[in-house]
């Protein structure tokens, strides 16, 4: 019988000891709704609205404890597996995500802030610490952490290892990781409305990528690959141009894929690809022009006479081919604007 | 079956990381420095990674070609040419300090350069005073050797932008001391050694309150003593993407090692970020103990980032340890090294002294120095050492977080006194007082 995959998602909007969030929560339930009800993991959200208001800042939960009881269920589930001669693993694959605030000295000292952080008393859990040491220590064969949190230096900020110790353990060639992080050290992730909502403009990338725009046209899979590309391409389309504009705010998620897997299959039905708005000017009325694909196969063509073509193509690289004139290469990236809605791609 | 075509792309950075994706965003290879493979006719995304910075082109591949990239202008606090970040000015500004050294010693030197950051705030450049302010060259004990605010006033006065100063010294340890309008005091190393000048390139941010100069982001370097700067210094790159793959777990290490060997092993600073690089990716590779011994040769056997790295070979031999290095993988060394040799810091000497105020930064080591300062850094690391502690304790839920091994029922162990060292940046004798003063020893 396969292992089981878990998820864990961490959602934190209520600091009293900070600023508050306005999205951390709804992220981290969008994630766990996908990674339970899409992706077949089981698990456990942990979010601030699910305690009450505590009477001081250093006792607001979410604290490092409710991650601790959660990682001690997959040390429990563990040594069942061991005790049934399945080898000590916790099961196939481990989700984390978390939403809250963050802080980076360094990618190695990454964390998120928890409920009862202040800043004079940073409290807060490792999470690459972590999944690091999931991943060494052979709890799982893949472990996937995302984190849309700022990565924020913080005076008096000093990392608290994970308590679980390291071990040598065989096998590790078979086990993968991906890690994406909203933010490079020092860049602050950005949460604006999306969609009628508040989100982290990270997790709405990542959920758009994960519910499948970040599908292979072709096979339907999500790959590490798809999804780091996707992220990449598409998280800064979300800003606006001032916001871009701003050297604190990340454009970009810091994202290690060091170990290629598939991290959504393809669909059993064949389902058609997302497709996108480009929009094309042609210098003149001619006798026509197509767009051919990265295989070379014409996916779109336009009559004679035209010179404002619009069509709608799934994310790739393309050629528009104009008879008499070099080729013009484009690519359609999937992104979504600031509003959600999908960006028209222009090419002239 | 389309046919295949060979696609070659060559980075200008020899240590620039290359990642080529199919029409449909699949990544079909990758190479650092020159990529060569054979693909199927079609369109292909070749994008090139220098340092953080990126740049991207689309390929139609109906032919075997090579696409050349041209430096990719990544942000740095060094004024190179072909990078972002500061003024064009600023190159002229550190080459014209290079060339009239102060004279506080002689057989080694120093040099100090700072360039303005203006962020989303260009107007309030030069609104803040000089970008040196606050900054301090101080002796090993912690004595000041030079103002540089008052050395480079007349730099400042001309506009907002870089500023520089370049001192011959006597070879030795020195500290290079920020404090900021809010008393916090941070520092760091800068090792000269006989016959090189070590400089360090730090930037001052604007409208940044607090600490507007990133201590532990300013890069260091070293060139021969007497020599000019060199905006277009080639391997002044190469130094930069290790540093970048050492504080980003970039994987570049046999491009940087080839270009070290390729280069003669000229280059000291590159010697030491490529050895810290081999010592992390490939520990057991060949010509990881001929660069420490090259280094060595050309800083000394007594620079600490050199006595670090020669402690990994030398387990029986009394060492001891006096200053701190520069590089935090070296402390890290240092630190691990102390578990089993609680003599290691020489008692009274600076490091034994100012270990407790080890901030969490890399690559570079740097320090809380000040009591305001070094105060609360012992505090926090006390805080993480007592989460890590609380970890280990039954909870009022009844469940036991204990510190045991994968596969144990339930059994706790010792902690792991050495991943807490490198966790908190502190040495054997810290690590014991802090674990006896939370009755853990």
């Amino acid at each position: 019988m396969p292992l089981a995959d878990y998820v864990l998602a961490v959602g934190i909007n209520r600091y009293p000891g900070l600023n508050k969030l306005d999205g951390a929560e709804a992220d981290a339930q969008a994630f766990f709704d996908w990674a339970t009800q899409s992706a077949g993991a089981v698990g456990q959200t942990i979010l601030s609205s699910q305690f009450a208001p505590a009477a001081a800042p250093i006792l607001e939960q979410p604290a490092s404890q409710q991650i601790w009881m959660f990682f001690e269920t997959l040390r429990a589930a563990a040594d069942n597996n061991n005790n049934q001669n399945l080898g000590y693993k916790a099961g196939r694959r481990l989700y984390m995500f978390f939403a809250g605030h963050g802080v980076s000295p360094s990618l190695d000292t990454s964390a998120v802030l928890m409920a009862n952080a202040e800043r004079s008393a940073p409290h807060h859990l490792s999470a690459k610490a972590w999944a690091d040491r999931f991943y060494e220590n052979g709890l799982f064969d893949e472990v996937l952490l995302f984190q849309d949190a700022c990565r924020e230096t913080m005076d008096n900020f000093e990392l608290t290892p994970p308590y679980l110790k390291k071990e040598t353990t065989s096998g590790w060639q078979k086990r993968k990781r991906f890690y994406a992080f909203a933010a490079k050290s020092p860049l602050l992730a950005l949460e604006k409305p999306i969609g009628g909502a508040v989100r982290g403009i990270f997790s709405a990338t990542l959920m758009a990528a994960l519910e499948g725009a970040a599908r292979d046209p072709m096979s339907g899979e999500i790959t590490t690959s798809q999804l780091k590309s996707y992220l990449i391409e598409n998280m800064a389309s979300r800003l606006t141009d001032e916001e871009r504009e701003n050297i604190d705010l990340s454009q970009r998620p810091e994202v290690f894929d060091l170990d290629p897997f598939v991290i959504v299959p393809a669909p059993l039905a064949v389902q058609p690809a997302d497709v996108f708005p480009v929009h094309i000017i042609l210098a003149a009325p001619g006798a026509g022009a197509e767009v051919i694909d990265g295989d070379r196969q014409v996916v779109a063509q336009t009559g004679p006479g035209i010179v404002n073509w619009q069509t709608l193509l799934a994310r790739g690289l393309y050629e528009l081919v104009v008879p008499g004139q070099a080729g013009r290469l484009f690519k359609v990236s999937g992104a979504l604007d600031a509003e959600g809605n999908p960006e028209i791609v222009h090419v002239s | 079956m389309s046919p295949k075509h060979r696609l070659i792309v060559r980075a200008a950075d020899p240590t620039a990381e290359i990642t080529v994706r199919d029409g449909r965003f699949n990544r079909v290879g990758s190479a650092v420095g020159i990529y060569e493979g054979e693909h199927a006719d079609g369109l292909y995304q070749v994008r090139v990674r220098t340092s953080g910075a990126v740049e991207e082109e689309l390929v139609s591949l109906d032919h075997s070609q090579t696409v050349n990239f041209k430096p990719v202008a990544f942000a740095t606090p060094v004024p190179l040419a072909q990078t972002k970040g500061g003024e064009p000015g600023d190159r002229d500004v550190v080459v014209a300090a290079s060339r009239q050294p102060l004279k506080k010693g002689q057989g080694g030197g120093v040099l100090i350069s700072v360039r303005v950051s203006k962020g989303s705030e260009p107007g309030r450049a030069g609104a803040e005073g000089s970008p040196a302010r606050g900054l301090h060259l101080c002796d090993a004990d912690g004595r000041p050797v030079l103002d540089v605010e008052a050395a480079t006033a007349a730099q400042a006065s001309q506009g907002p932008g870089a500023v520089a100063v370049c001192l011959e010294v006597d070879p030795g340890t020195y500290r290079l001391r920020f404090k900021d309008s809010s008393e916090e005091t941070r520092e760091r190393s800068l090792i000269v050694s006989p016959g090189w000048t070590t400089q360090c390139f730090l930037v001052r941010r604007v409208g940044r309150p607090g600490r507007s100069i990133d201590l532990e982001q300013g890069v260091v370097s070293m060139q021969r003593l007497g020599e000019v700067f060199q905006p277009d210094d080639r391997l002044a790159r190469v130094r930069d993407a290790a540093i970048d793959a050492l504080a980003n777990s970039r994987k570049i290490t046999d491009a940087v090692v080839t270009q070290l060997e390729n280069d003669k092993f000229s280059d000291p600073m590159l010697g030491l970020l490529a050895a810290h690089l081999l010592l992390r990716d490939q520990p057991s590779h060949s010509h990881l103990s001929q660069i420490v011994l090259n280094v060595a040769r050309m800083l000394g056997h007594t620079h600490p980032d050199v006595q670090a790295l020669r402690m990994r070979r030398s387990r029986g031999r009394k060492l001891s340890v006096r200053d701190m290095p520069m590089l935090r993988a070296s402390w890290n060394l240092i630190v691990t090294r102390s578990i089993d040799n609680p003599e290691l810091l020489v008692p009274g000497s600076p490091a034994s002294r100012l270990a407790v105020g080890v901030a969490p930064t890399w690559p570079w080591l740097v320090w809380d120095a000040s009591e305001t300062s070094a105060a609360p850094r012992e505090l926090a690391k006390m805080a993480a050492l007592e989460g890590y502690f609380r970890s280990a304790e039954p909870t009022q839920e009844g469940v036991a977080f204990s510190i045991r091994p994968a596969g144990g029922q339930g059994t706790v162990e010792p902690p792991d006194r050495a991943a807490l060292a490198r966790s908190l940046g502190v040495p054997s004798g810290v690590l014991n007082d802090m674990l006896s003063r939370l009755g853990r020893s």
